[in-house]
Parts: C-alpha cells; sequence; structure tokens
C-alpha cells in the first residue's frame, strides 16, 4: 500500500533562464482528489508534463507509485491515464476509432471502449468523425481515452476547458465520484479555485514555478485568518487601546482599523471592548475570506512567496 | 516486440481515410498516364520496335520517371503525412503517455512508411503491365503482348528499386518528425529531387541518397559507366536505411514533448 501515488522532491525545470518550475515538492495521496491551482503560466503544464514523462526535470525526481518515474515509465503509465492540454485526436477517424488506437495501444477490451464513451455521454456521437466534434465533444472523448482503463491514477490537465456550465458540472461530478466508485486517485489541474474547491480534498497552489501552498482546504482557510473591519470616531486611540488589550490592529487610513479575529465571538468581544472603553463605534463587520479570495491574494502577485 | 505489434495495430489504423492511403495508387498512376501520353504522341518511335523486347524499354523508362522524380516526392509527402497524424494536434504527448517504449511509436511510423512506398511500388509495376496490355489492344504494333512479359526482370527491377529506397525513406521520416512543420518536410523533399536532377549525371551522384534509386535503375539496364554493383546499391540503401532510422528513432524518443 503506498500512501502517496504521486511524490517530487525538488522538481525542477529551466527553460534557459527562467525556471518554469522550482523546487517543487508534491505529495499527492492515494484516494484524493488533489487540484493543482494556479494562474496561467504559473507551471501546472510543465509539471504534468514532468509527472507523465514527457518533459525531463533539469532537476530533482519524481516518484509515481512509489517507484521513480525514471526506468518504470511502461509499468506507471500502464496504471495512469491522462488529459494533457487540448485533447489529442485523430480528426480523420471517429470517436470510437480514436478510442480504438488508445486500446490497441493498452491492449483493452472493446467493453472498455464502450463504457468509456457511456461515462462522457458520447455513445450517441460515437460513429461520427472527430474533426466534425465541438470542442466540449473533443474535450469529453479526451477524457473517456484518459479514463478507458479506469486506472488507478488519473492526470487531468484543466478538463473542463471548451465545455458549457451542463458540461463543467458533469465532469465536476465525474471527478468527484471517480475515487469512491472505482478506488482511483486523480490530480487535476486548473487555473480557477472555484472549480476544484467543490471536489478537490487536497490543494496545491503553485506560483511562479514553486509551490506556496500544499494541504487540504480546510487547512488553507486556517492559515488565512478573519478580519473584523470596524469603524471608530478616534482610529489612534482606539487601535492603541485595541493593541494594549493584546489584539493585532492595523489602521487602513480614515476611520478604520482592520482587526484579526477568529469569528464571530472574537467580533462580538471586539466591539464590547470598544464600548465599553468609550468610543463610538458606527460599523463592524466580520470578513471571512472564501477560498477563492484566499487563492486570488496568494496568486495575484508574482512576489508574493507565499502564505504570510 | 509486443509494444511495436501494438503500435503498428494502432498505427495502421490511423491511416484509414488518409491521403496517405488514397496516394499510394494516385503516385503510379500519374507516371502511368505520363506514360502512356508518351507513347500515344510518340507512337512512331515506339511501333514496330525489332531489336529489344517492348516490354523492357516500357519498363525502363517507366522506372526512370518513377525512382527520379516521384519516388522522392512520394516518399516526402507519405512520410510527412504519417508523421503529421501526430504533430497536427500535438498527438505525441497522448503516444508517449501509453505503455509502451518511445522507440515503438517511431519504429511503426518506420514500417508503416515503407509499407506504404512498397504497396505504391506493386502498384507501379501492376500499371505498367496494365499499360502495355491496353496499348497492345490500341495498336498491336507495340509488340506488348502478354505472352512476352518478362516477368522476372520486371520483379526483380521494382523489388530491387524498392530496397535502395529504405535510405531515403528514413531520412525523409526522420526529418518530418523531427520538425513539426510542412513546410521542412516539403522543402527538403523538393530541394533533394531538384538536386538529384542536377546532380544525376555527375561523379558524386552515386552518394546521394536521392539518386541512388535511379542510378540502380541505369544499372539494372545495363548502363555501367556512373553506378556501382547493385550489392552495393543494396548496401548502402538497406543499412543506411537501417542505420538513419535506428538513430532518427533514437533522437525523436529522447526530444522532450513541449
Amino acid at each position: 500500500m503506498t500512501s502517496n501515488l504521486i511524490e517530487t522532491e525538488g522538481l525542477t525545470r529551466r527553460f534557459g533562464r527562467l525556471s518554469a518550475v522550482d523546487n517543487l515538492d508534491l505529495s499527492v495521496p492515494q484516494g484524493s482528489v488533489y487540484g493543482f491551482l494556479g494562474p496561467n503560466g504559473a507551471g501546472k503544464t510543465t509539471t504534468i508534463r514532468m509527472l507523465l514523462g514527457l518533459i525531463r526535470p533539469t532537476a530533482g525526481c519524481v516518484r509515481l507509485f512509489g517507484s521513480p518515474l525514471k526506468g518504470n515509465e511502461t509499468t506507471v503509465l500502464a496504471k495512469t491515464g491522462s488529459l494533457v492540454e487540448a485533447p489529442a485526436i485523430y480528426p480523420h477517424l471517429t470517436g470510437r476509432e480514436n478510442l480504438e488506437v488508445i486500446r490497441r495501444l493498452r491492449t483493452a477490451t472493446s467493453a472498455q471502449v464502450s463504457h468509456a464513451l457511456a461515462m462522457v455521454g458520447l455513445e450517441s456521437a460515437a460513429d461520427r468523425r472527430a474533426g466534425a466534434y465541438s470542442l466540449g465533444m473533443i474535450q469529453r472523448l479526451g477524457l473517456a481515452a484518459a479514463l478507458m482503463t479506469l486506472p488507478q491514477l488519473l492526470i487531468l490537465d484543466e478538463p473542463t476547458n471548451g465545455l458549457d456550465p451542463a458540461g463543467i458540472h458533469e465532469v465536476r461530478e465525474l471527478i468527484r465520484r471517480l475515487p469512491r466508485e472505482y478506488g482511483m486517485t486523480v490530480f487535476v489541474s486548473s487555473h480557477l479555485l472555484g472549480e476544484v474547491e467543490q471536489t478537490a480534498t487536497h490543494i496545491g497552489i503553485i506560483q511562479a514555478g514553486q509551490l506556496i501552498f500544499q494541504g487540504t482546504p480546510d487547512g488553507l482557510r486556517q492559515r488565512y485568518q478573519d478580519h473584523v473591519t470596524v469603524k471608530v470616531d478616534q482610529p489612534e486611540a482606539a487601535q492603541q487601546a485595541l493593541r494594549l488589550a493584546g489584539w493585532q490592529v492595523a489602521h487602513n487610513g480614515n476611520h478604520t482599523l482592520r482587526v484579526v479575529a477568529n469569528g464571530e465571538a472574537d467580533a462580538s468581544l471586539l466591539a464590547s471592548q470598544l464600548v465599553g472603553s468609550g468610543y463610538s463605534v458606527y460599523h463592524v463587520a466580520l470578513e471571512q475570506p472564501s477560498l477563492e479570495d484566499i487563492f486570488l491574494q496568494l496568486t495575484a502577485s508574482p512576489a508574493a512567496g507565499g502564505i504570510r | 516486440m509486443n509494444a511495436l505489434g501494438r503500435a503498428l495495430s494502432a498505427e495502421l489504423l490511423k491511416t484509414r481515410r488518409t491521403l496517405a492511403l488514397l496516394m499510394t495508387v494516385l503516385a503510379p498512376l500519374i507516371i502511368a498516364v505520363l506514360q502512356f501520353a508518351m507513347y500515344i504522341q510518340g507512337s512512331e518511335y515506339h511501333l514496330n520496335q525489332v531489336d529489344r523486347n517492348p516490354w523492357l524499354s516500357l519498363n525502363q523508362s517507366s522506372l526512370i520517371f518513377w525512382s527520379l522524380l516521384m519516388m522522392p516526392l512520394f516518399v516526402t509527402l507519405e512520410t510527412a503525412l504519417l508523421s503529421g497524424l501526430e504533430y497536427d494536434r500535438k498527438n505525441w504527448a497522448l503516444l508517449y503517455t501509453m505503455p509502451a517504449p518511445r522507440w515503438a511509436f517511431y519504429g511503426a511510423k518506420q514500417v508503416i512508411s515503407l509499407a506504404l512506398i512498397g504497396i505504391s511500388t506493386v502498384v507501379m509495376l501492376g500499371l505498367v503491365i496494365l499499360l502495355g496490355l491496353i496499348l497492345q489492344q490500341i495498336n498491336a504494333g507495340y509488340g506488348l503482348s502478354a505472352s512476352t512479359i518478362p516477368w522476372a526482370h520486371m520483379g526483380k527491377s521494382y523489388g530491387l528499386l524498392y530496397l535502395a529506397s529504405f535510405l531515403i525513406v528514413s531520412i525523409h521520416l526522420w526529418v518530418s518528425s523531427r520538425w513539426p512543420n510542412y513546410v521542412v518536410a516539403f522543402g527538403a523533399g523538393i530541394a533533394a529531387t531538384v538536386t538529384t536532377v542536377l546532380v544525376f549525371e555527375s561523379e558524386w551522384a552515386r552518394f546521394f541518397p536521392w539518386s541512388m534509386p535511379g542510378l540502380l535503375v541505369l544499372s539494372i539496364g545495363g548502363n555501367t559507366d556512373l553506378v556501382m554493383p547493385v550489392p552495393l546499391f543494396l548496401a548502402i540503401g538497406i543499412g543506411g536505411g537501417l542505420l538513419v532510422a535506428l538513430l532518427g528513432g533514437w533522437n525523436i524518443a529522447r526530444r522532450d514533448v513541449l
């Protein structure tokens, strides 16, 4: 039993002077849905290509299923399904024939081809040429190819690209079902936290090639504390009083103070203390950042460098 | 070898409904039509030949056109189309995430390329015979009766020509796989064909891979001024083809798929 299906150690890829991926230590637990997040150009696809052996790391190593990828590619890739960037298709072949190409390479069965088509809802269009497919249908075909053999590990690079809202919902549901129904571990990249927030059991955030967070969604929330915004008549004096009382306070200009707090109880206590000390309080608001807010803050600036 | 078999099976399916498959018939047909036009146009020259079996003349001129003009361009087209199946939609990434060694995919392309060239060679041979029989029906003075077909000679000459083409097939497959761009592939093929025509009668022609099939044809026809012994042609064609295929496969398999 392997606890982590994907592990990387100091994984680095440089293109000339540019470090596309810099010293990445990923740990993807077995049975998890791991959301690999980052803005465009952060290094997600380069990382995925290294995980699949498509490009060689400049430094560091990749371990899949507990074995180094290098030297074990055939064994490891037999247990891995993937969809990298735009799905690879042969437009002159039908959808079913495209999957037949994969079937022959993976020595799967015809029943698995039909099952994969059914999983992504492409049965009715299976005998049409893939060149006439819409972007969403091509994406589904790519997913079917990745899922055909029900691999132990599924690596998906932005799988909802080109899908309409209904398609996005279906893919999300599919990803959620895979670990439960088939025991798969899913590694899915996206530049939108909202997209993986509902499915991911684990999250890794990459920014400018560096991993700036790795853990559970709850872990991410806990590392970003709530804030209370308070408007008072004497902000400088109120700030001083709160600091003496042990609060972490920032004066945001005008009459606004920003206080680090922990939930509604803290907000209530804070307001009571200020009023009790004789200050006029005319606005109290508890701000609990969503994961999306946290992600945007983390990845807003290239110089972000991690959680502060 | 199991991996090569699986890659071959997939590669075979991929050729379905492709121009590459259609061209195995169209390319020889173009030469056959050209030959037909020339025999009709130059009937005074071709009719009532007595010094030589007319089938040998028809065979030799068809071989010259095929080996010097059509084959280099045809090989360029076929290998570019086969490689294009992968780089048109960046499908190398798909292949390389399959549980098979990378060399198997390049090896399968090499085998399919050789098979397509082989099919077209057989079609060319068949069309030359059909052309002769049609000309005979039009005018018996051509002397191309079925009873005088030199089967062994014609079969041998096309067989040897095919074997001598291995080297250029390997070179063009590598070029078209290495540079994912039709312009590079076709540019190389056109440049090679033009150079073949320019150097064909020079001392250097025997060292130019694209002129070797044509020189082999001259050699088969008895012209020994410019040519090397047939076994040497075959050694360079097959041995060189195998060497370039191995080096090409090694090079392509080592490349990052960006």
